[in-house]
């Protein structure tokens, strides 16, 4: 039972209850509906239900943001100006939310009997009118904001715990000149923190009134709990006195201080008692609309809409001041283009307070007509006026000191961003650096470089191909510098990593040092020949590019030169090609490989198809062990079908320049041996995990290393165990989602927050055969064939990075239909031995 | 947008030559108002009836509010062409202030604030707009800083300008034939007006976007200049700024619109043709091809116009217009309406995608290009193409412009929907703020301020000329 519940849970997404109860409103809403509506009447309840739907989203949801974002944003001045008050210990916010959200929902009800819809229908069904509607609802919605009101007062007795006897050691730091900035404390026990300039205090749950200082730099390990109250910021510069406190939510702390201490040193602090641009902007806006407002009472000009039209301008009014005030808080802008901004608001405004909402208050459609917007000509000039004067409001505010300096989001200055070095620029390394840019476009305060021995991204999944020549190398990779435009590239190799300094060494001078807040190790695997006598020397790696070309170049390097020798044995090793390792890597080679040598041998006329061979050498019982067993089988009948000789269950033992030999004895005469039997984690990760007595980087599930602080590994380099204790795979798609994790995770445990850990299920693994042929596993469904090959060609080409990419290679493939492969060798002769080798 | 302040740019140097270029401008404008004898209006402030003593008082006002406009503008980048819409709102915004609410409290009259009041002080719309300008351009002349740099030689950009008018008005002509006057007239205001636009604005490099708004700003200004100053002056001797000599212009707005949007897209894409023809230095080609990230731009395009599309529906549905749309391939199906309604908004968003790229730098920008650029379209679209594509003839008269007023707000809401949208949606991929050192944040900077020089001053001025239509044209439909 409980396994078909999970079932039905993962696919619906929910508990199956969710979906019943659904299931059972829906239907009883819809039996109401057929007891009450007649068939005339249902198409016109369904264009009201889709009208209101659509109001409700696009019109009234954006409202209730706006005014939820101006109550926080007003209340939030008050919290931090309150000066002599005393401490407020509980978020008043939420005791304004609900009731407002009854108000509304109820005002949504009680709707069409306030503006006296269906007064016939209604009186003819009840027998009464529908006059007590309106004062009905304000009765109701009265009573829901005292309940609330009665609610807070109980919650703020209850609250109201002193505090001030945990602040003791504040005034020593007041006293010594210490910027405080905030302070918390626990009713319970006296467990809070003071924050100054350069380090958090910060109490200790088992030694009341004993405090802890920890610098800014390891913030990261200090736990901040969910305290009853938590009170603070308040910044104060070089007060003596005991500032006020008042309520700040936990998971804030963090954030709110780093910001304060980021804005503080290089601008002027503003005037004692300086309001944030976007609260200044909201009471000019009121006072700009009591002027005007005084003007139009005193000459008898009313409100188009009447008293809701009152409310309205009120409203309105707010709304122009905020969005004037946000301006500022973007720019520092001159007064002129404040006031521009103020006029255009104002006429914005016209047309969506006194040409749409008053007449829908009104229980008319807006028709926007030139006698209506004639009619309503006063509110414009009124409108026009008052964003005017609201605009030299704000401007005469900044210019007087009343304004808080404006955080722009081009350049904190004085700020300390969280330094975040990423060593490699790989998937991980390159997804990392992706989420870290979205996660600045939402105001993280995160500075990041990415560090690069190459400076593209290459895309792995079709580097077989590109080593065929059936693709173009460049095709397959994008520069790093354009998928994050926005963040620091360095090329270059990390040389060492000091874990005590939090320093990145790319060399020997101090250029080349990068300090870092926070370490991420993306720099991938190597292969991995095992110490086997001339493997390192004789075989051909498949990691990047270079390989790849190298690898095409020398094959047909050897076409080229054998064609016409004689000698039968010479023959036999040029035209023998061996992949050792039948992983997705080994078995697209192969295949791939058989493609590009029997595509091209119609331009040599002396090599017979029958004297070339391919062999694919798999330690294991079975290829691809990755994949499904059937699906192996099927890849490994269609290589053998073409002639490929696959051999398992045996390892090559070594290699020299004319051939393999194999654990069986076996030796196998070739000038081509393709190793992708091995990988491990690149030098620069396995020195990191000595360091903590490790043979390899292993991760904590939140992708922190374990044993070393502030460092965290992504990608093949390193061990991320799953839930279920196993470790993760390491394929590109992993990658890309662990280094999406670990930015966001890094984000998290800068303001304070807890990071999450990995958590990923793999979609599915896909593997090209060659030619119109491939296995996939998608999420349990498989796919071999036609079919696979058209499914790994799409979505391999969505994933390639750049739209770019994408478009080249798709013509690679399209060009490929129509014309053979290409045989040109671009590496000069002499050279190609001696680099062959890294 | 602005420039740092520094020591010489103080308020009070800036209101010194605000004062001067007041005083000029009110020389200007007291002439005008000489002329239409409301001097002795201004005189009953003080108590009198004299002409000179309205002159004298109207010279003090002139002074302050000049000096007002060098407080406010002593911080925006100098120069005329950013400058001149600046004195443009500055003048309409007095306007408002001035004649309608100020003037009667001071002579103890009541404030009225309605059509039949605005239209009474109609001529000192036009005069404030002219003063604005005046005082503009001279306090620009004032501040210049002498040792800049010679101007760049402008017989090319000249020459160019006045080709692009010739062939903005060509084009304006064969669209809307009769109902943009006569082609004679049409191709010497299009040499004359495409001339100037160079020597105005300068011929730097700018966006097709940016342009065009400048351009159908610049429209507004070759119509109060041709249409109400220069044309009455050389038939009647008089200037034509009182109500119903505007009135009967107003007619003739579209067309200049259509022909300083039209100039100014042309005088850009002429010297864009030019550079990729004839400049053999990469340095002065665009630094992204619009390959890089443009598939993108113009899918977020089609998005963000969709978005504004529905917005404009709500108006479309309430006014029973999308009948009219359906017209345009032979239908009479509102549903049909619907359809193309949606795909033309679909395809002006990507086209707002292609030419407003970058130009956004917050959701108020956004929603200000936006909104100036669904303006143009009520000109050329709702007023020129859709009757012409229906197969009807197309009227710019004053009364149906007050029909398709309805349609006017939609396109602003529109535009302001689609501009916003789509600069919440480039913001999460350009994120123009997130600079890798000083020389890209100095570049970015320098970039933003090019680009909004003078841009909230345009988008102002096209809002007040959208909302004033009813004064312009008179009485309501």
């Amino acid at each position: 039972m409980r396994t078909v519940l999970a079932r039905v849970r993962g696919f619906y997404g929910e508990h199956p209850l969710h979906l019943l109860v659904l299931a059972a409103c829906f239907a009883l809403a819809g039996v109401a509906a057929t007891h009450v509506v007649t068939d005339r009447l249902w198409p016109l309840m369904l264009i009201w239900f889709l009208a209101a739907v659509v109001a409700h989203d696009f019109v009234l949801f954006p409202v209730y943001a706006l005014v939820d974002i101006s109550a926080t944003s007003v209340l939030g001045a008050l919290r931090r100006h309150r000066r002599h008050g005393g401490p407020s210990r509980v978020p008043v916010l939420n005791y304004l939310r609900i009731p407002t959200l009854g108000a509304a929902l109820t005002f949504v009800l009680f709707l069409p009997g306030i503006i006296q819809q269906g007064a016939v229908t209604y009186h003819a069904a009840t027998g009464q009118t529908q006059a007590p509607y309106l004062a009905r609802w304000l009765l109701l919605i009265a009573v829901m904001y005292a309940v609330s009101a009665v609610v807070y007062a109980i919650r703020l007795y209850l609250a109201g715990i002193p505090v001030r006897a945990a602040l003791a050691p504040v005034r020593a730091l007041l006293e010594r000149g210490e910027r405080v900035l905030l302070v918390a404390g626990g009713p319970a026990a006296p467990v809070g923190a003071v924050a100054t300039s350069s380090a958090l205090y910060h109490g200790v749950a088992d030694r009341p009134g004993t405090w802890q200082r920890t610098p800014w730099r390891d913030l990261a390990d200090v736990e901040f709990r969910a305290e009853d109250s938590v009170l603070g910021l308040v910044p104060v510069p070089g007060g003596s006195e005991l500032p006020p406190v008042s309520l700040v939510e936990p998971g804030e702390l963090v954030r709110v201080a780093k910001e304060l201490i980021a804005e503080g040193p290089a601008e002027s602090p503003g005037r004692a008692g300086a309001l944030g641009p976007r609260t200044a902007g909201a009471l000019a806006g009121l006072v700009a609309a009591a002027v005007v407002g005084a003007v139009t009472a005193f000459h008898a000009m009313a409100p188009t809409a009447g008293s809701l039209g009152l409310v309205g301008y009120g409203l309105q009014s707010i709304v122009v001041g905020v969005a004037v005030g946000s301006t500022v808080s973007r720019d520092r802008l001159g007064p002129a283009a404040l006031v521009a901004g103020g006029v255009l608001l104002g006429c914005l405004g016209w047309l969506v307070f006194p040409l749409t909402l008053a007449p829908l208050l009104g229980g008319h459609a807006p028709t926007w007509s030139i006698a209506g917007a004639v009619t309503a000509y006063p509110d414009l000039v009124r409108d026009v006026l008052h964003g005017g004067l609201t605009g030299v409001l704000v401007s005469a505010a900044g210019a007087a000191g009343f304004l808080r300096p404006a955080r722009s989001k081009a350049a904190r200055p004085g700020g300390v961003p969280t330094r975040v070095v990423i060593v490699g620029g790989g998937f991980a390394g390159v997804s990392a650096a992706r989420r870290f840019e979205k996660l600045a476009v939402r105001g993280a305060p995160i500075d990041v470089t990415v560090v690069s021995d190459s400076n593209f991204l290459l895309f792995t999944p079709m580097l077989a191909e590109a080593a065929a020549g059936a693709l173009e190398a460049r095709h397959i990779s994008a520069p790093v510098r354009a998928a994050v435009a926005h963040t620091r590239f360095r090329y270059g190799t990390a040389q060492r990593i000091d874990v005590e300094n939090r320093v990145v060494y790319l060399g020997a001078d101090e250029d080349s040092q990068l300090p870092y807040d926070h370490l991420v190790v993306a720099c991938g695997s190597v292969p991995h020949t095992f110490g086997l006598p001339g493997v390192d020397e004789h075989a051909w790696p498949l990691k990047n590019l270079t390989d790849a070309g190298k690898l095409r170049d020398h094959v047909l390097e050897l076409l080229e030169a054998i064609e016409h020798e004689p000698d039968p044995a010479r023959r036999a090793e040029a035209l023998t090609f061996v992949v050792a390792g039948a992983g997705f890597a080994g078995t697209e080679m192969i295949a791939e490989l058989f493609d590009l040598v029997h595509g091209v041998t119609r331009y040599y006329p002396e090599i017979r198809p029958d004297e070339l061979r391919f062999v694919l050498v798999h330690g294991g019982e079975r290829i691809l062990p990755e994949m499904p067993p059937t699906l192996a089988r099927y890849a490994l009948g269609r290589l053998t079908a073409r002639g490929i000789d696959v051999r398992l269950g045996v390892r090559v033992t070594d290699a020299a320049a004319d051939g393999v030999r194999l654990r069986d004895g076996a030796w196998l005469p070739t000038k081509t041996l393709v190793w992708t039997a091995g990988n491990r984690p690149s030098p620069l990760a396995g020195r990191l995990a000595e360091t903590v007595g490790r043979p390899k980087l292993v991760t904590e599930p939140e992708l922190r290393v374990t044993g070393v602080e502030r460092v965290w590994a992504v990608g093949d380099c390193a061990l991320i165990p799953g839930p279920d204790g196993s470790f993760y795979p390491p394929t590109a798609q992993h990658a890309l989602r662990q280094g999406r994790a670990v930015a966001d995770n890094i984000a998290a445990v800068s303001a304070g927050r807890a990071p999450q850990p990995f958590r990923f299920r793999t979609i599915g693994v896909l593997v090209a055969l060659g030619r119109h042929t491939a296995v996939a596993d998608i999420r349990g469904h498989r796919f071999a064939g036609l079919a696979a090959w058209l499914l790994w060609r799409g979505i391999y080409l969505s994933k390639l990075p750049g739209l770019e990419k994408r478009v080249r290679v798709l013509f690679d493939w399209l060009l490929d239909l129509a014309f053979s492969r290409d045989i040109v060798v671009t590496t000069p002769r002499d050279t190609r031995n001696e680099t062959r080798k890294p | 947008m602005t420039e740092p302040a520094t020591p010489t740019r103080t308020r009070l140097a800036g209101a010194g030559h605000g004062g001067a270029a007041g005083f000029a401008g009110g020389l200007v404008f007291g002439a005008s108002m000489a002329v239409f004898g409301t001097l002795s209006t201004v005189a009953s402030i003080v108590h009198t009836g004299s002409a000179a003593a309205g002159f004298v008082v109207h010279m003090v006002f002139a002074v302050v509010i000049g000096a007002g406009f060098g407080v406010f503008a002593v911080r925006q980048r100098i120069g005329v062409g950013e400058t001149m819409f600046w004195g443009l709102i500055y003048g309409a915004f007095w306007w408002f202030l001035g004649p309608q609410t100020l003037l009667p409290l001071f002579r103890g009259l009541p404030v009225a604030w309605n059509l039949t009041g605005a239209r009474e002080v109609l001529p000192s719309l036009i005069g404030h707009l002219v003063y604005g300008l005046v005082v503009a351009g001279v306090f620009v002349l004032l501040r210049r800083d002498p040792a800049a740099t010679r101007p760049d030689p402008l017989a090319g950009p000249v020459t160019r300008g006045a080709l692009a008018g010739v062939l903005a008005a060509l084009l304006v002509h064969a669209v809307a034939g009769t109902a943009a006057g006569s082609l004679g007239t049409a191709i010497v205001v299009g040499v004359i007006a495409g001339a100037g636009y160079p020597v105005l604005f300068g011929a730097h490099r700018e966006g097709t976007g940016p342009a065009l708004i400048r351009g159908t700003c610049y429209g507004f200004v070759v119509w109060v200049a041709v249409e109400l100053t220069a044309s009455p002056l050389a038939r009647t001797g008089r200037l034509g700024w009182s109500a119903d000599d505007v009135s009967a212009a107003v007619g003739a707005l579209p067309a200049d619109v259509l022909l300083g949007g039209g100039l100014a897209v042309l005088f850009t894409w002429l010297g864009a043709a030019a550079r990729t023809l004839f400049t053999d230095d990469v340095r002065a080609l665009t630094p992204e091809p619009p390959g890089e990230r443009g598939l993108r731009a113009t899918g977020y395009g089609a998005l963000a116009g969709l978005a504004g599309g529905l917005l404009f529906t709500v108006v479309m549905v309430s006014v029973g217009s999308l009948h009219r749309v359906a017209h345009m391939v032979g239908s009479d199906a509102a549903p049909v309406g619907l359809v193309l309604h949606l795909l033309i908004s679909l395809a002006l968003g990507i086209s707002y995608a292609v030419v407003f790229r970058r130009s956004a730098f917050d959701p108020l920008s956004g929603a200000g290009w936006g909104a100036a650029y669904g303006f143009f379209w009520w000109f050329l679209g709702d007023l020129t193409l859709l009757p012409l594509f229906a197969g009807q003839p197309i009227h710019w008269e004053g009364p149906a412009l007050a029909t398709q007023f309805p349609s006017l707000v939609g396109h602003l809401a529109y535009g302001a929907a689609l501009g916003a949208v789509y600069y919440g949606l480039e913001a999460r991929t350009n994120p123009w703020w997130m600079t890798r050192n000083e020389a890209e944040t100095a570049r970015a900077a320098a970039r933003r301020h090019q680009t909004l020089g003078a841009a909230p001053a345009l988008w102002v001025l096209i809002v007040i000329i959208a909302m004033l239509l009813p004064v312009l044209i008179g009485s309501p439909a």
